[in-house]
């Protein structure tokens, strides 16, 4: 079968994703059995590049082989498909601050070795910078006030030159009485400051009041 | 000129600011682990003394990337930023190992273990908040109790005082830091007790300073266990004080239980003896428990008291279960506001 994006497939209108650890499950997502293959489907309402895919995604900066770094990355939903993109070669850096949902990627990160569990505050990077590298992909889905700041703070100091940095941005994480649509443009200005923005995509139905961007540090 | 030391996970490396490599400390595979956690931690560790007697250079031209006592930091710095750049082929080129595939293998196993530890110690935070509140109960019943004795002793020498200063705490602290009466007043020639001698007033003293000592104690802790309370419960925190989020949690022990508990009990807790009362047939439903020293509760007319009770308790079991399983904080924010809006309804 032939990847419509890099290590993402196509059937309909689902995404998926060629299982590394076939028979194992993440979350309940559906799986697709072709031959000895397992492809996992994503399901846009739990994840949110998921849902970006469904919305028109096109280029995630992802590829087998792939160094990422993943802040807020949970209990590993989104981060579970990324690890079957880049491989065994690649190398996703999961940086999470709740210790309830790091203990679940920690049961995942021993299939997945690709993925390195770092309980961490990822507005310190400099507490977990000597356990990472540069990386080419930087992701973040923190839904914090200050997400933007945390955002390009980590893409300058991690992201390696000609990098993707994506990012989820929850329009009621920044300010609950404010309109969506001038949150978004008010973080874009923000993220323009150091970034140019490739796509930029609204996540309609599948997560209400969410942008997502993907960027090039300038 | 300054040199730059960062940590890898293979070891320490040393740069000049041109970017290139001085010296460097690689560990084995087999203690890397080991080396490299107490390498993560402020202190001068071993390796870090072994690198920088390779270096032969003042401390004070030292800028690690990472805090270390007594030396300058700047992150990220040349050092990092290079290692950073070419981790896996510095693991192999060094001989820390034999191929890509075992440094990520090693590399997964070093920040799994790193984060078993990190999840252990967060787990013990709320038993740490759980014994300070304890420990501030007993202190204040303690210092209380003996407070009455010293009032009978003092009051002796000099009941006038005992009078004008009704609260123990102060009381204790005038006496601590000078019993003496002629010094507390200038009317104290007129005092109708009894004359003591200075070795009198000495023993007196002595005892008023451990007492001081207590109520001290008890301010101190209250401000850890406020430092604590807004760290481990973000959520709960925007709702009620540290103090109160702190009682709530002592009465239950521990962040996971508090977090299961459904609202009914939460709004309740700590009026199990009216609770008891009502059961026996002997009295009202009880409305509320601890939460009732919230100001939203306490502060309001009587009749609206029991169905704010239920609106606290059930926003704040919403709050605990945000704080146990995730910390967004913005979460916080948003149901604060939503309860905010909730009273202010129930008040028209
Ligand atoms: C919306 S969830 C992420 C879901 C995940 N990305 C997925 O799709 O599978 C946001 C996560 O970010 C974490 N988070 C929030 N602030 C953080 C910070 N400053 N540092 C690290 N993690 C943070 C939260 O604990 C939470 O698990």
């Amino acid at each position: 079968m032939k990847a419509t994006i890099d290590g993402i497939y196509r059937f309909g209108k689902d995404f998926a994703t060629l299982s590394m650890v076939p028979k194992y499950k993440i979350y309940d997502e559906k799986i697709i059995r072709k031959g000895k293959d397992e492809y996992r489907v994503w399901d846009p309402k739990k994840s949110k590049l998921g849902a970006a895919l469904r919305m028109g995604l096109k280029e995630t900066g992802l590829f087998e082989g792939a160094k990422v770094l993943y802040l807020g990355i949970a209990n590993g939903t989104t981060a579970s498909h990324i690890s079957d993109i880049v491989g065994p070669r690649g190398v996703i850096y999961g940086v999470e601050f709740s210790p309830r949902s790091i203990r679940d990627l920690l049961l995942v990160a021993k299939r997945r070795t690709n993925i390195m569990p770092i309980l961490s505050d990822a507005r310190i990077p400099q507490r977990f910078a000597s356990r990472v590298e540069k990386v080419n992909v930087v992701y973040q889905d923190i839904a914090q006030k200050d997400q933007s700041a945390i955002f390009i703070r980590n893409a300058e100091t991690f992201l390696k030159k000609g990098g993707i940095a994506m990012i989820a941005i929850k329009a009621r994480s920044i300010d609950v009485t404010e309109n969506p649509k001038k949150i978004f443009a008010q973080e874009k200005q923000k993220l323009q400051a150091k970034f140019n923005i490739i796509t930029d995509i609204k996540l309609g139905h599948f997560e209400v009041d969410h942008a997502f961007f993907v960027c090039k540090l300038k | 000129m300054y040199t730059y030391i960062s940590l890898a996970p293979i070891g320490l490396f040393a740069y000049d600011a041109d970017g290139k490599q001085l010296a460097s400390i690689i560990f084995k595979l087999d203690d890397a682990k080991g080396r490299f956690i107490d390498a993560s931690g402020s202190e001068l560790t071993e390796d870090d003394k072994g690198l920088i007697k390779k270096l032969g250079k003042k401390d004070d031209q030292i800028i690690f990337e990472i805090q270390k006592d007594g030396f300058g930091s700047e992150f990220p710095n040349i050092s990092g930023e290079t290692v950073r750049n070419n981790i896996s082929k510095l693991a192999i080129s060094t001989g820390f190992v034999k191929d890509a595939g075992q440094y990520y293998q090693y590399l997964n196993e070093l920040n799994s273990e790193i984060t078993r530890i990190s999840i252990k110690a967060a787990s013990t935070e709320d038993r740490l908040l759980i014994h300070a509140v304890s420990t501030i109960d007993e202190l204040e019943s303690t210092a209380n109790t003996l407070a009455i004795r010293l009032k009978e002793w003092y009051g002796l020498y000099y009941p006038e005082l005992l009078e004008r200063v009704r609260s123990n705490e102060k009381l204790v602290s005038l006496i601590a830091s000078n019993p003496k009466r002629e010094d507390l007043s200038d009317d104290a020639g007129l005092s109708m007790g009894g004359d003591y001698s200075d070795e009198d007033v000495i023993a007196l003293q002595n005892y008023a300073i451990i007492i001081d000592g207590m109520y001290r104690q008890i301010k101190d802790l209250e401000a850890y266990i406020d430092k604590k309370a807004l760290m481990i419960m973000p959520n709960v925190t925007r709702i009620v004080s540290p103090t109160l989020a702190s009682r709530l949690l002592a009465e239950v022990g521990s962040l996971e239980k508090i977090a299961k508990l459904p609202s009914s009990t939460l709004q309740v807790m700590g009026a199990e003896k009216a609770l008891f009362r009502h059961i026996m047939g002997q009295g009202p439903s009880p409305k509320h428990g601890l939460i009732f020293q919230a100001p939203v509760i306490n502060q309001a007319q009587k009749k609206q008291r029991g169905k704010r009770s239920r609106m606290l308790a059930s926003t704040l079991s919403i709050a605990f279960r945000m704080d146990y399983f995730d910390k967004c904080l913005t979460g916080g924010d948003l149901l604060k506001e939503k309860f905010d809006k909730k009273i202010e309804n129930i008040k028209g």
